[in-house]
């Protein structure tokens, strides 16, 4: 068969085309995780909280984390918005939602605990090059800090900025983060900072009751809360839910869609590496470029040659 | 050296220029950091912090890195793929600058990984779902083949020509065949490795740009886009033929040959389509999202979008479109340049600018450290890579004429597949916000409808438990921080007047634990009391009833919900509100100081300091209080404002010395017992609860002399030694009362100082002496322990703050706390709604409660009522009064002492006019060393009972000043009054005229302790008289049959029984008028003339 150079980019024109014909099968989207029914979950509810830190002071206790500076017993650090770091898996953070005109009305503060919120489709776990993060059937994110190599990639992956990383630590840095009291919550347990809670501000139950009981107080208070619980949608779904009776923006969350990251990037990743079909299609495609190529100049030669 | 070999040979040159000492310099710098990084962690050398975890390394030393390495697989690409023979000259260059460019990446991420030592996880721990696995993978593997491309390099240095040194050299045969069997094997299928290192490259250079792709709301819009991993690949595509130009010339210039044009001309030819597709797509792109709206809006993200595009794509692609351009090595090179500066800007774009996470707590700028870092990596790979071009052939190819022309279809073909493949799947990441449809909630206000109480029936707030131990084992099990609350139920149901506010369900029927609502209608309707909160709130989180919170969280949600809708308000200057003993009329409701913290409820549970307290063999009390602070440095620090260590502290109620905070017993304040401290310290600060004050000099500021145990002592051993100045007595076992400190209790705040005041039982305090340590409910019904008593601790009134004590006394100028009895019994403290409550309660606006409620003072113990100093120096044998009390002491004179007596009563309104040292006597009377002061026509003046205490003591009789006489080790040794004077005036800095007399001074003691039993309080007619004979209360009310009007006005205090059982009450029977109106200032009984400020209801004349 004589192929002209014409003739050659039409096939490998073709192999193009089966490549978008196979990465265009709906199967190729990555499924997201269904919510475990025994998948358990907190659901806070923001307008119980005080802000006392009980819940910062029991989780430190329990994880043998660092102790922090200032007791918790002072509560004017509240005035400034913190983050969970590698020594305290959750803050309590104080917001002023209300505002008239400039002036903040500083007399009713929300009050808002941060921790991991144990995603259903947790970015973190996709992100998480060895798989060292992982979502356990009965809702916890863990964390395997053997497999970790300290990439930090879960932290960059994270929606809600959670993950936080020992850096002065030089041998042996672990990524810290709220590990829903993973090993208390498998003996029957409650979390820490659940069960010191004075105000069971924190409901510690299975995540798709809480939901019912969301929608339950959202009923049985009209009015009270806003019309959306935190953490039902967002990102996939979180098994920390929040209700709040202010806008979750104004008192310190982030606006998230209802898609979970890793839908985007598993579904990119598995349609390049279904069954390696793009690799091997790019690999021959090259290949036949090259033998192709190699023909066209073996000929040339040869009518050069011939015309010499 | 020769230029223009016609094959690649080593470099000649000379090695070591100072471009190289450069190098070595920066690289010495970074390994420096390097190291300072490997042995302090990552945080000492960069600014890397939880809100930005990747930083310049990840941009620069990984990304870009792998971006400019490009050229390796490129070039392979158009040499091999496409067979270009004519430019294998740029693949030798190409492909070491990608070997060291991968080698290098890897070296970088070791820096930047905090786990190095575990870099080889990824080989055993798989996540496939990981964009970054794939790349780990891809960049190990493709580094691999790298080295393969490499061997015919080396192989061509050293065959036939292996020259190992040393004991080595036996070997050389041998590693001869290996070379030249890899060389023959590899020459064969090295068009495999090839096209393997192809395929490697596009799947890591693209996936470099899924990796941004999951943090989907911390990248900016700019660059965020789903078909990010194309462009990264595109721009790979692009960025290898200007890396490889821009390596090719500098190479050429450092060792001083001819850029080899020939080669890089028609290379140039293809830059422009490369990067023409790559700026159609990223355009395309941005007008397909819309994302051009953030073009103009000023932020540095969008100032960095547009440098890059102008100066990174936009400008060297113009450029290259000239044919000029591509022909001068020196136009040519700037515009590979810039675009090699613009991929880089690029790269730091998408990994640093575009990167904003929801919470900045502190923004990210590469550190000195990681700069150096990334600064030397790059030297040392500039170096090796000089090192490599002296050892191989790499550079000098001559490159073959150019003989086809290259359609630019072929030279896209591989990048459309990918193309192709990635807009298939990649989805546009538009996200909606969630709808939560199915809870529309309809706003219903629920109103409560007011229900009228009636006070005979049951349930009534009369039937309420005064104070509920709210303990159990439930909520221990959970969380054992606090002491249980004591509720004070009948105060609460005081102010609230219906228990269904808290009591909110009602079981219907035994067991049940769900109910139904009530109101306080329905109960009385069932004549039911309402369920305790037990019945239904138990263990938390129950899953069958997730919506009822358990016992704690109830408590907590209840209490402190109605506490934070009415906070406390701070306190209002001035005499009346910041009174501690009197609310008058414009003092705050209580419905305003509902506390929401948890120590105003519960103390905090002192742990068990067996082992915290780390102390042995003899100590002594310092070394005590050191190993105290050792924890407690804060509480140290604030014991260091606290009146009871400064013994004086600011007195906002003493008249004319509202602002001073000097005034006090440790200087200025003088009483008519022992006087004064001034020259007697020793003795008097025997109570101090400090250490070593024992003049003057005693310095207040200094933490490591106070006394913790003699508040803190559980163990009733802890005694200070009387003259010691505070220093305990020799035989306390100081660590044993060390080990066991606790909250104080009536031992420590009673015993060891306030029940014996004065140096004795009961002597100053006519309220308060070693009876109430086990009282009964008679002698106190707070306090008492038995009978019923509430058996309250001190703190439990006088709450405590830092150390801070509520509660004064009129004696003492220095106040730290608003104290009364309303802050629990409210200004309407009679719980009920009869008629008879209603008159009593109209008497809390004139009246303190305790003027009906201790109606006699020193019930159990005698008190002292009089002194008389002048008597003092006789050598007498003391006589005993009917107590048994001694009425004479040589060192202290003569005294008078009374048992359950009656107060005397005066207008207060909390302010005190106070004699303060120096002050002028009453040279007309009796000086009064502190008067309650207030009127009749005062409104926020109250009658208040006292104790009196008389007093005779030595005065200068010129100066007309109160003298501070030196007694301990003065008067008590040498019996001189003349001296005594002397050295105590001089103690107290004052003058003394040489002249002395005794005056006449009286002390009033406020009565709060000692509150009898509310049956025994005064009755109506202890005060009215007229109420005391028919037809009673009839004056005014019509009879009703169930009430009996003599009955009624004469419930209350019976002195003939109390006088029958015992107590010296005998002159009190029958005696009415016991207030003494006209005394008050009133013309007669308010009841017949009217109240001080009111006329009597009805117009009622009064009966003459
Ligand atoms: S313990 Fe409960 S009430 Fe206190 S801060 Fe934490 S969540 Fe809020
Ligand atoms: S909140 Fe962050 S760290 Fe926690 S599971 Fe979700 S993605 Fe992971
Ligand atoms: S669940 Fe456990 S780890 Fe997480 S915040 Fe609560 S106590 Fe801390």
């Amino acid at each position: 068969m004589d192929i002209n150079r014409r003739n050659f980019f039409k096939i490998a024109g073709a192999a193009a085309a089966s490549t978008i014909a196979v990465s265009e099968k709906p199967a190729h989207a990555a499924e997201p995780p269904a919510i475990n029914a025994d998948a358990y979950g907190c659901l806070i509810d923001t307008t119980l909280c005080v802000g006392c830190r009980k819940c910062e002071e029991a989780c430190n206790e329990r994880h043998s984390l660092a102790k922090p500076e200032q007791s918790f017993e002072e509560l004017s650090v509240l005035e400034n918005e913190r983050r969970p770091d590698e020594h305290s898996y959750t803050v309590v953070n104080k917001y002023y939602p209300h505002s008239i005109g400039a002036l903040t009305w500083r007399k009713r503060p929300t009050f808002v605990k941060f921790q991991c919120m144990h995603c259903n489709d947790p970015s973190c776990v996709s992100a998480c090059i060895v798989g060292a993060l992982v979502k356990q059937p009965d809702g916890a994110v863990t964390y395997d800090v053997s497999k970790c190599i300290g990439c930090r990639y879960c932290m960059v992956a994270c929606p809600f900025q959670i993950p936080a990383y020992e850096y002065h630590n030089a041998l042996t840095p672990e990524v810290r983060k709220c590990t829903f009291c993973f090993n208390y919550v498998k003996n029957g347990q409650l979390p820490a900072c659940v069960q010191v809670c004075p105000r069971e501000a924190i409901t510690f139950g299975k995540q798709l009751e809480l939901l019912k009981l969301a929608r339950w107080k959202m009923k049985r208070h009209p009015g009270k809360y806003v019309d959306h619980i935190y953490g039902e949608y967002e990102v996939g779904g979180t098994s920390w839910l929040y209700l709040g009776s202010e806008p979750f923006e104004k008192i310190g969350f982030p606006k998230l869609g209802v898609k979970a990251p890793p839908r985007l990037t598993e579904t990119i990743q598995h349609s390049l590496f279904q069954y390696f079909a793009a690799p091997i299609i790019l690999y021959t495609t090259l290949g036949g470029i090259m033998w192709g190529t190699g023909m066209l100049k073996e000929k040339d030669a040869k009518k050069e040659n011939k015309t010499d | 050296m020769n230029a223009h070999h016609d094959v690649a040979a080593p470099v000649e040159d000379k090695f070591l220029t100072p471009g190289v000492m450069i190098l070595l310099a920066l690289m010495f710098v970074g390994f420096a950091f390097a190291l300072v990084r490997f042995i302090a962690g990552i945080g000492a050398v960069a600014n890397l912090n939880n809100q930005f975890p990747w930083g310049l390394w990840v941009a620069v030393d990984v990304a870009t890195g792998v971006a400019l390495a490009a050229g390796g697989f490129t070039t392979g690409a158009i040499a091999y793929v496409f067979n270009r023979d004519q430019y294998h000259a740029v693949i030798r260059p190409a492909l070491l600058t990608a070997m060291l460019g991968y080698t290098f990446v890897v070296l970088g991420l070791l820096v930047d990984i905090g786990r190095y030592w575990n870099i080889s996880s990824p080989i055993f721990n798989h996540n496939g779902n990981s964009v970054l696995f794939e790349v780990a993978i891809c960049v190990m593997i493709y580094l691999h083949v790298l080295y393969i491309e490499f061997i015919p390099i080396v192989a061509e240095r050293f065959k036939g020509r292996v020259d190992l040194p040393g004991p080595l050299a036996k070997l050389n045969n041998q590693t001869e065949k290996v070379l030249d069997i890899a060389d023959k094997i590899l020459g064969k299928i090295m068009f495999v490795f090839i096209i393997a290192g192809i395929v490697l490259s596009c799947l890591h250079q693209s996936s470099l740009g899924s990796l941004m792709l999951i943090a989907s709301y911390k990248v900016h819009p700019l660059w965020y886009t789903p078909i990010l991993p194309l462009l990264f690949l595109l721009s790979a595509f692009a960025a290898g033929y200007p890396m490889v130009t821009f390596e090719s010339i500098v190479v050429s210039t450092s060792f001083g040959r001819k850029p080899e044009m020939k080669v890089l001309t028609p290379l140039a030819k293809y830059m422009p389509i490369m990067m023409g597709l790559y700026l159609a797509v990223k355009i395309g792109d941005m007008i397909v999202r819309g994302t051009y709206v953030y073009l103009l809006d000023g932020t540095v993200q969008s100032i960095c979008f547009i440098v890059e595009m102008l100066f990174g794509v936009m400008l060297p692609f113009t450029l290259l479109l000239f044919r000029k351009v591509r022909h001068s090595p020196g136009l040519l090179f700037f515009a590979s340049t810039l675009f090699i500066l613009g991929i880089l800007f690029n790269r730091i774009n998408v990994f640093l600018v575009s990167y904003t996470p929801p919470y900045i707590i502190k923004s990210y700028f590469p550190a000195v450290g990681e700069i150096f870092i990334t600064i030397g990596l790059i030297s040392t790979l500039m170096f090796v890579y000089r090192v490599c071009v002296h050892i191989f052939p790499v550079l000098g190819e001559e490159p073959k004429e150019i003989t086809k022309k290259m359609s630019a279809t072929a030279a896209l073909s591989c990048a459309l597949v990918l193309t192709l493949g990635f807009n298939g799947s990649a989805q546009a990441a538009s996200v909606k916000t969630p709808q939560n449809s199915e809870d529309s909630v309809i706003a219903v206000t629920s109103g409560k409808v007011p229900m009228p109480v009636f006070e005979t029936r049951t349930p009534s707030i009369k039937d309420a438990p005064k104070v509920i131990d709210l303990s159990s084992d439930l909520i221990k099990t959970y969380s054992d921080i606090y002491e249980p609350v004591r509720f004070m139920h009948s105060k609460h149901a005081n102010v609230l007047n219906d228990c269904s506010i808290c009591h909110h369900r009602i079981a219907r029927e035994e067991g049940d634990t769900y109910g139904e609502p009530v109101t306080m209608a329905r109960l009385q309707e069932l004549e039911k009391l309402p369920d305790g909160c037990s019945v239904c709130h138990q263990k938390p989180f129950d899953a069958k009833q997730l919506h009822v919170p358990g016992l704690k969280g109830s408590y907590h949600q209840l209490c402190m919900d109605c506490h934070r809708e009415a906070e406390q308000v701070a306190h209002r200057r001035g005499p009346v509100a910041y009174s501690a003993m009197v609310r008058g009329p414009v003092a705050h409701t209580l419905s305003s100081r509902a506390p929401s913290d948890c120590l105003s409820c519960h103390p905090k549970k002192v742990p068990d300091h067996k082992n915290l307290v780390k102390l042995e063999g003899t100590v002594d009390a310092l070394a005590v209080t050191q190993n105290c602070l050792s924890c407690h440095e804060k509480e140290g620090k604030a014991i260091l404002k606290t009146s009871h260590w400064n013994w004086h502290g600011s007195s906002p109620y003493t008249v004319g010395h509202e602002s001073r905070v000097d005034l006090g017993k440790a200087h200025n304040t003088i009483n008519n017992f022992c006087i004064n401290i001034n020259g007697n310290w020793p003795r008097c600060t025997s109570c101090h609860i400090g250490y070593g004050w024992k003049d003057k000099n005693f310095d207040f500021t200094d933490m490591t002399k106070i006394d913790c145990l003699v508040c803190h002592d559980t163990t009733k051993t802890y005694k200070k030694a009387p003259p010691a100045a505070g220093f305990p007595e020799k035989n306390v076992d100081l660590i044993r009362v060390a080990q066991n400190v606790g909250r104080p209790t009536r031992d420590t705040c009673g015993m060891n100082c306030h029940f014996v005041g004065g140096g004795g039982d009961a002597v100053k305090h006519g309220d308060m002496n070693r009876g109430l340590l086990d009282a009964s409910k008679n002698s106190d019904v707070h306090m008492g322990i038995s009978d019923g008593g509430m058996d309250f601790k001190c703190q439990e009134c006088h709450r405590t703050r830092n150390h801070l004590i509520a509660g004064r006394s009129i004696s003492v100028p220095a106040a730290e706390g608003d104290l009364s009895c309303e802050y629990c019994h409210t200004d309407k403290p009679h719980i009920g709604r009869e008629l008879i409550d209603h008159h009593l309660n109209k008497h809390s606006k004139h009246i303190a409660c305790q003027t009906c409620h201790i109606p006699i003072y020193s019930k159990n113990k005698p008190t002292k009522v009089f002194w008389d100093w002048s008597e003092a120096g006789k050598d007498i044998k003391p006589p005993k009064d009917k107590y048994g009390m001694p009425t004479y002491l040589k060192k202290k004179g003569a005294f008078k002492w009374e048992e359950a007596v009656k107060p005397s009563y005066m207008w207060y309104n909390g302010t005190v006019k106070r004699y303060i040292l120096g002050d002028r006597i009453n040279t007309n009377g009796v000086t009064e060393l502190n008067r309650p002061m207030g009127d009749q026509h005062d409104p926020s003046a109250r009658i208040y009972p006292f104790k009196i205490h008389r007093g005779k003591q030595i005065s200068d009789a010129v100066n007309k000043c109160l003298i501070t006489p030196q007694l301990f080790g003065g008067y008590w040794k040498h019996w001189d009054w003349d001296r005594a004077c002397r050295d105590g005036m001089e103690a107290a800095g004052m003058s003394y005229s040489g002249e002395y007399e005794f005056v006449e001074t009286v002390m009033y003691w406020g009565l709060t302790h000692e509150v009898i039993p509310k049956e025994d309080a005064l009755s109506c007619a202890e005060c009215h008289t007229p109420l005391t004979k028919a037809p009673y209360c009839g004056s005014c009310h019509q009879e009703r049959p169930e009430v009996d009007f003599s009955t009624l006005v004469h419930k209350g205090i019976d002195f003939k029984s109390l006088a029958a059982q015992g107590q010296d009450v005998s002159e009190l029977v029958g005696k009415t008028d016991y207030i003494d109106f006209k005394a008050l200032g009133y013309a007669g009984d308010p009841i017949e003339i009217g109240g001080r400020f009111t006329k009597l209801p009805l117009g009622l004349a009064t009966k003459k």
